[in-house]
């Protein structure tokens, strides 16, 4: 069924999404070393905002496609907001993946297929600190140069038919990404640039409630 | 009882769609109209539901010179499907191998916006049918326009238009797929394209 694809296809990007997630959290360049440098830039992290645009240029269209959204981050709550502005949301609170669309419906997340159990897993790795659940799916290398950067090469066969790699470049202070770059298996790039981060910023519970 | 499924269950094979809208005599004279005649470019959504899920994506449309080219788009960026129809007939640019069984119930959907050359067409049951190399289709209403398309996926039904580009483009597309699941395409976001 075209339903169970286009949820797959969710799925393994819901999958890309945590993962981006626990990078702005906790991933490295000299792997061990960078790894300890963001942990410890997030010890003290209650809360985070960042907003971020995405950029696609795609051979439909003369210019970039261009979009914008937020990420937002309470461990108080344990809890994880994702929006893409006039598309989607995503919300990972506790042991649970919910996801709207655009008119604010609520939409199929995968239910109990191991995506979503990988999903829901990986949440718990970023509530957690237990970053082992990354390794799983990613093989991680140093980005070439000074920036603390990190290159993620799928191991999983279902993720590296969509994506070929993802390339982060954090804050000097690990605080939090700067840049991602998602390149698809057909070779194609999608372009984060991600603001400047918000940290202790008062995020209520009904932000992680749904739209 | 059995009668009553069995006619459900052929409902939801063939896609029992909306009737088409009458059309008066008087509408009889008009010429059938599809999509705009100048180039656009839309942004909106796709929307799959059914069987009690449901699921959405980005699309990117792009019609010129009656070519109509669109992209499904992962809110994350992973561009699913690419495809572009016109009257050379289709070009699938990249279809994520998980959607390559649904090939021509997605470019059903995309053909909508394509203009294709119809050497038939005759007025029956009320309606003007109409046949490409690809598809049938349906004018009906007044103002006459394209009603429905029937291709190799879904039946497609144009829900709405919107003016753009010296005429109307098909805002919202409603194809019905079996035991009521339903594919919605919605354009939010129309723009006419300088010609080239």
């Amino acid at each position: 069924m075209v339903s169970a694809a286009l949820a797959r296809s969710i799925g393994i990007v819901l999958r890309l999404l945590v993962c981006l997630l626990l990078s702005a959290s906790a991933i490295a360049a000299d792997v061990a070393e960078v790894l300890a440098r963001l942990t410890a830039a997030s010890r003290d992290l209650a809360t985070l905002r960042v907003g971020f645009t995405q950029e696609k240029i795609l051979a439909l269209f003369d210019e970039p496609v261009v979009s914008h959204g937020t990420i937002e981050i309470s461990r108080p709550l344990a809890a994880v907001r994702w929006e893409y502005v006039g598309k989607s949301l995503l919300i990972l609170s506790g042991d649970r993946v919910r996801r709207w669309g655009a008119d604010g419906v609520e939409e199929s997340t995968g239910g109990d297929d191991p995506a979503t159990a990988a999903l829901r897993g990986q949440m718990r790795a970023l509530l957690t600190g237990d970053w082992t659940a990354l390794d799983g799916l990613f093989a991680l290398a140093a980005l070439p140069g000074d920036q603390p950067g990190l290159r993620l090469t799928p191991k999983d066969p279902g993720l590296s038919k969509y994506i070929a790699a993802i390339e982060l470049v954090f804050r000097a202070d690990f605080a939090a990404p700067v840049s991602l770059v998602l390149t698809s298996a057909d070779g194609d790039a999608t372009r984060y640039a991600f603001a400047d981060p918000e940290r202790d910023v008062a995020l209520p519970a009904a932000r992680f409630a749904g739209p | 009882m059995i009668r009553l499924l069995a006619l459900l269950l052929t409902c939801a094979a063939v896609g029992c769609a909306p009737r088409l809208p009458p059309t008066p005599s008087a509408a009889r004279a008009q010429d059938p109209y599809a999509t705009a005649p100048g180039d656009w470019r839309g942004a909106g959504r796709l929307t799959l539901s059914g069987f009690g899920r449901r699921a959405s994506v980005g699309v990117l449309m792009r019609v010129r010179a009656g070519v109509a080219r669109a992209a499904l788009v992962e809110d994350g960026g992973l561009v699913l499907a690419d495809l572009e129809i016109g009257g050379a007939g289709v070009v699938v640019h990249r279809l994520a191998a998980d959607l390559r069984p649904h090939q021509a119930v997605l470019v059903d959907l995309v053909a909508v916006y394509a203009r294709l050359p119809e050497p038939e067409r005759a007025w029956r049951r009320g309606a003007l049918r109409a046949r490409t190399a690809q598809d049938r289709r349906s004018y009906a209403g007044d103002p006459l326009l394209l009603r429905r398309v029937d291709g190799a996926g879904w039946p497609v039904h144009v829900a709405d238009f919107v003016t753009v580009a010296g005429g109307l483009v098909p805002q919202r597309l409603v194809a019905d797929g079996p035991f009521t699941a339903e594919l919605r395409l919605t354009l939010s976001e129309v723009i006419a394209l300088a010609p080239r």
